[in-house]
C-alpha cells in the first residue's frame, strides 16, 4: 500500500490507475473510520462492548421501537407527482431547475485570451447574451468553448442557433455526448420540434446522465 | 419476505442503499446494528466462538455488507440468511486467515483488503484530505467509496458531467499536492 500511496505522487501515473489507488486508500480509511463510529454506536446505544461482558440489553426496546418508526415512515413516505403534464413546461423547468455553471478554463490553457475570460464571467454571471458574444470572437474555439457557446445560446432563448452549434460540437468529438444528448434535445423542445427531441432522447441510454428525465420527456411527448 | 429483510420493504431497500452510496449510513445502522447481537450470539453458539472473534467477525460483515450494497452485489431476497452466513464465512476466515467460498454466493475479500497499509502514510493522506474544501470531500467520497458514477453526481448537484468530471481533477490534483508537499518536507 506504501508503493501505491507514493505511486499517486507519479506524474506519469494513469486516470485508472489513480482511481483505483485512490478507491483503496479512501475505503480503508473509511472503513476504519465507520468501525470506530459503530464500535462507540454499539457501546453506547446496545450496551455490546468488545470486551466480555459488557453486553447489556438496556437500551435494545428503545432501539427497537425507534427503528421500526423509522422504517415504517420511510416505507409510508409517498412521492407526489407534481411533474408538469406539458412537454415544452417541463423541458423548460428541466432548464431552469439545472444549475449550469462554466467550471473555468481547461487545465493546461494558461494563455487565456481575453474573450474566453469575458465569455466565462458573462456565463457563470448568467447574462448569456454577453457570453455568447464572447465565445463568437474565440480565434481558435476548444470543444468546451463550443458547447459553452451551445449553452449560453440555449440559455438565451435562441434555440436554432443553439441546436446548430450543440451539432456542430457533436461532430468534432464525442467528449460531451451525454450532455449534448441532453441540452440538445431541450433545445428541440423548445423550439417546438418533439419529433427530433423525442429521436435524441431516445439515444440517452439507462446509463447516461438525466435517463430519467429523459424518459419523463419521452412519455410526456408520447402523451400529447 | 420483510422478516427474511431484516423489515425491509423493497422500496426502503433501494433507499438504504441509495443512502450508502451518499455515505449516509443512518438508515444502515438503524436496520443492522440491531442485528449485532443476535448475530454475535449466533456465532457462539453455533461455532462456540469467543466474545471477541464473534464481535470482529459481526463488525467485518457489517462492512463487507455495506460494500457489497453500493458494488450491486445484494439483492433483495434473504439478507438475514446471507448476513448471518457471511458472518460465520468471516469467523472461519479470521481464524483460518484463509477465504472459503459458501454456495457460489459470498466470495471473500480479495488480496488487496490483506494488505499491510503503513498507517503512517495513510495518515499523511489523511492530513491531506482534511485540507480539502466539503464539495471536495463530498464528491471523491460519493464516486470512490459510494461508488457513484460521475454522471449519477451531476444529476444529483444538477450539474453537468462536464463540470463534475473537471471538479474531481481539480479535487484530485489538489489532493496529490497536498500529499506531495507533506512527502517532500518529510524527506
Amino acid at each position: 500500500m506504501k508503493e501505491k500511496l507514493n505511486k499517486l505522487s507519479d506524474p506519469n501515473i494513469s486516470k485508472q490507475e489513480e482511481d483505483q489507488i485512490l478507491e483503496q486508500v479512501l475505503k480503508k480509511q473509511f472503513d476504519n473510520d465507520l468501525r470506530n463510529k459503530w464500535k462507540e454506536k454499539l457501546d453506547h446505544e446496545f450496551g455490546i462492548k468488545r470486551n466480555k461482558n459488557g453486553f447489556t440489553n438496556k437500551k435494545y426496546l428503545k432501539i427497537f421501537i425507534a427503528t421500526a418508526a423509522s422504517i415504517a415512515l420511510i416505507i409510508g413516505l409517498q412521492l407526489f407527482n407534481t411533474t408538469p403534464s406539458d412537454p415544452y413546461v417541463l423541458a423548460q423547468q428541466y432548464l431552469n431547475d439545472q444549475e449550469i455553471i462554466h467550471p473555468g478554463a481547461t487545465k493546461g490553457i494558461s494563455d487565456e485570451n481575453e474573450n474566453r475570460v469575458l465569455a466565462i464571467q458573462m456565463f457563470n454571471s448568467k447574462d448569456y447574451e454577453q457570453a455568447a458574444s464572447y465565445f463568437l470572437n474565440l480565434e481558435a474555439p476548444t470543444e468546451e468553448d463550443t458547447y459553452y457557446y451551445g449553452l449560453a445560446l440555449l440559455l438565451n432563448n435562441q434555440y436554432n442557433k443553439a441546436i446548430v452549434k450543440f451539432e456542430e460540437n457533436r461532430t468534432n468529438s464525442s467528449k460531451y455526448i451525454q450532455e449534448l444528448n441532453w441540452y440538445q434535445s431541450i433545445a428541440y423542445l423548445l423550439n417546438k420540434q418533439p419529433n427530433k427531441a423525442s429521436s435524441l432522447l431516445k439515444q440517452i441510454n439507462n446509463t447516461d446522465w438525466n435517463y430519467e428525465q429523459a424518459q419523463l420527456l419521452l412519455e410526456r411527448i408520447n402523451s400529447k | 419476505m420483510k422478516n427474511k429483510n431484516f423489515g425491509l420493504s423493497e422500496a426502503s431497500f433501494e433507499k438504504l442503499v441509495a443512502d450508502l452510496k451518499r455515505n449516509d449510513t443512518h438508515f444502515f445502522e438503524q436496520v443492522f446494528l440491531k442485528q449485532f447481537s443476535e448475530t454475535l450470539k449466533y456465532l457462539r453458539r453455533e461455532y462456540r466462538a469467543s466474545h471477541e472473534d464473534a464481535y470482529d467477525a459481526t463488525m467485518d460483515t457489517l462492512i463487507e455488507f455495506r460494500t457489497r450494497f453500493i458494488d450491486g452485489k445484494l439483492r433483495y431476497g434473504n439478507l438475514r440468511f446471507l448476513f448471518t452466513k457471511m458472518a460465520s464465512q468471516m469467523l472461519l476466515r479470521n481464524k483460518q486467515k484463509g477465504a472459503t467460498d459458501l454456495e457460489g454466493q459470498i466470495t471473500l475479500i480479495d488480496e488487496e483488503h490483506k494488505e499491510v497499509i503503513d498507517t503512517d502514510e495513510l495518515g499523511r493522506l489523511k492530513k491531506a484530505w482534511q485540507t480539502l474544501g466539503e464539495s471536495c470531500k463530498q464528491l471523491l467520497t460519493w464516486h470512490y467509496y459510494g461508488k457513484m458514477k460521475l454522471t449519477e453526481i451531476a444529476e444529483e448537484q444538477q450539474k453537468s458531467p462536464a463540470t463534475i468530471r473537471k471538479q474531481k481533477e481539480r479535487c484530485i490534483k489538489q489532493l496529490k499536492d497536498q500529499f506531495g508537499l507533506k512527502t517532500m518536507v518529510k524527506l
